[in-house]
């Protein structure tokens, strides 16, 4: 599995300096200290990984892969856990720099930086969650659209479905968990994604 | 070791192997006791498939002239030179026997045919 | 074990095309040639034969085994590879963690000699370049069993004799074995022991090079003449404007018994060719 991991690390090289422009970037908005982007950070390494599956069916890497001991699974294990490596490096980058700009800002609060990093790792770990079954099983292009399709409409979905229906006691339900139980509730649906898209690729032709 | 394959010639390519390693025996440019390269090598170095060069050497066992020592390979037999020439001119009479019946069948004299043989074996003295 | 790979009665529906019963065995040690007119089944025969397609049924079996062959097989895919942005240096770490017996050593040494840069992308290499990286790369585990489906593709006349060469080291110990595909037969008629000749999914020849050099010829004729030849004497018949020409499984024979016919030696190109477009 281990060289799948470096495949994609390796493929991700050249990206590498669009996150280092961003982190510019997201430096400039952070000195400023009125806005506060850097839950897009991690959100950022989903799309990276994005960028490895495009690459990937451009080249028909899949079927080459099902050729190597134990491609099938080893590829999607690996998948998955870059993913899982990169979100959580990145969050932990952000919050470092976000304390040394809060303390340079004086204005030090751990507990909202706390906030945005757990909030940006769920988010990112949910977009993996339903990414990943959708694009081995109905290829990046299709997928991509379909996941902006269902996070759009969901949104128009939800907004409408909020002003004709009071879901004040839902959002309150999950306002009680805390956030560690969130995560943990992520990564077990993470848990369950990773064994739909290891079966869809098992019985997939390439 | 010399050997030429002509891709263009009509004779398969395992017996043009066979031919000249047959000769090479009969010159005594190989001589007894001389391990020949293995199957597989020469046939990367005619650059043909190594069941030509396999057949080739199968062929010359069944003849008599090599013979194959398990996880060695194939040597040289030590063979009778007098029986060997003795098939050769064997088989040179086929040919005349051939060569004579067809002047029969149409009438060409003996005198004719000597003189054609001469003049290919001639001709072959000096292409040699 | 003497069979490095045993295909039995392999089966696989795919949309209109079919591979239909396919059997053929290639003995351990030889190089067996796949040939066959663009889409007959030679790469879905492949995909099947290493699971990236799922077989209907029938049975494969590389070097003995149904499953977990993967470490000892070498494979080169017709349009399938690492993605082009890595180099060849990337795809040299990677591959050690992926094969345990992976000889870092070798490939440096193939990339050497076949003139390729280590650290450049693979999306600035030519087509022969990257066939030639292909083959590397399959070779430098040392599999007991080389796949390739169109090695030579791409490549010119001199890339393509030093692939052949390769080849012909690769099987020198007797210990390993190749199957390849190529559309350019003159290749295989150097390099291939066995052929097997597939047509609209089926296997319609299966013999051995020299059988097929030196035993099938073209019988060339005219109308009249081929009016005079048993049907049970020829294999296929192609009617040309001003010559027929005859498909013959023993030349020697038809010679003997058809005086005066022009006899030709046969190419695998004319094999294909004959097989294809003559009929019964």
């Amino acid at each position: 599995m281990l060289g799948f991991i470096k495949k994609d690390l390796y493929m991700m090289k050249g990206n590498l300096k669009i996150l280092a422009i961003l982190f510019i970037i997201y430096i400039g908005f952070s000195l400023d200290g009125k806005m506060d982007i850097s839950f897009l950070i991690p959100l950022m390494s989903v799309m990276l990984i994005m960028s490895t599956f495009s690459y990937d069916t451009y080249n028909k890497w899949d079927a080459y892969s099902c050729t190597i001991p134990n491609g099938r699974k080893n590829g999607v294990k690996a998948k998955y856990l870059t993913t899982l490596i990169l979100i959580v490096v990145s969050a932990l980058i952000i919050s470092f720099f976000s304390v040394i700009f809060m303390n340079f800002q004086s204005n030090l609060d751990l507990e909202k930086i706390k906030t945005f990093i757990i909030e940006s790792i769920i988010g990112s770990l949910f977009l993996e969650a339903i990414m990943f079954p959708s694009i081995y099983k109905f290829g990046i292009e299709k997928a991509r659209i379909g996941i902006f399709m269902i996070i759009f409409g969901g949104t128009i979905f939800l907004t409408i479905l909020s002003k004709i229906w009071n879901l004040r006691p839902i959002i309150s339900t999950l306002e009680t968990l805390d956030s560690l139980g969130i995560m943990l509730l992520l990564l077990f649906i993470l848990l369950i994604s990773f064994h739909i898209s290891i079966h869809i690729v098992s019985k997939k032709e390439f | 070791m010399g050997i030429i394959i002509s891709n263009s010639s009509s004779v398969p390519i395992y017996e043009q192997i066979k031919e000249q390693i047959k000769t090479k025996i009969l010159q005594e440019e190989l001589t007894a006791g001389e391990l020949l390269p293995s199957i597989r090598s020469l046939a990367k170095d005619l650059r043909c498939s190594v069941i030509t060069t396999k057949n080739a050497y199968e062929e010359l066992v069944k003849e008599g002239y090599i013979k194959n020592i398990p996880q060695k390979g194939f040597y040289v037999k030590k063979i009778n030179l007098e029986i060997a020439i003795e098939e050769q001119l064997h088989k040179i009479e086929e040919h005349i026997e051939n060569a004579v019946k067809l002047a029969k069948q149409n009438n060409i004299s003996k005198k004719t045919l000597k003189e054609i043989l001469n003049i290919i074996y001639e001709e072959e003295k000096e292409n040699e | 074990m003497n069979n490095a790979l045993e295909v039995i009665n392999l089966s696989k529906k795919q949309g209109d095309f079919e591979l239909k019963n396919i059997s053929f065995e290639l003995p351990k040690g030889m190089i067996l040639g796949f040939i066959g007119e663009n889409g007959a089944g030679k790469t879905t025969t492949m995909k099947a034969i290493l699971n990236i397609i799922k077989k209907d049924s029938g049975t494969i079996k590389i070097l003995g085994k149904e499953k977990n062959f993967e470490e000892e097989v070498g494979i080169v895919l017709d349009d399938s590879f690492f993605p082009e942005i890595l180099t060849p240096h990337d795809i040299n770490k990677i591959m050690k963690s992926m094969y345990k017996t992976w000889d870092e050593k070798m490939y440096e040494k193939y990339l050497k000699e076949f003139n390729l840069p280590k650290k450049k992308e693979v999306k600035t290499f030519s087509k022969g370049m990257r066939k030639k990286l292909e083959i590397i790369t399959a070779i430098a585990h040392h599999p007991k069993l080389l796949l390739l489906d169109e090695p030579t593709q791409g490549l010119d006349p001199i890339a393509r004799n030093e692939v052949i060469k390769l080849l012909q080291e690769f099987i020198e110990t007797g210990e390993n074995s190749v199957l390849l595909s190529s559309h350019i037969t003159t290749d295989l008629e150097h390099l291939a022991d066995y052929i097997i000749f597939i047509n609209k999914g089926e296997v319609i020849l299966d013999k051995t090079i020299d059988e097929i050099l030196d035993q099938f010829g073209i019988a060339k004729c005219s109308q009249e003449e081929l009016e005079k030849i048993e049907k049970k004497d020829c294999m296929k018949i192609y009617k040309k404007k001003y010559e027929c020409e005859i498909l013959v499984e023993n030349k020697k024979e038809f010679q003997k018994k058809y005086k005066g016919i022009t006899m030709d030696k046969i190419s695998l190109d004319d094999l294909m060719l004959l097989m294809i477009k003559g009929e019964k």
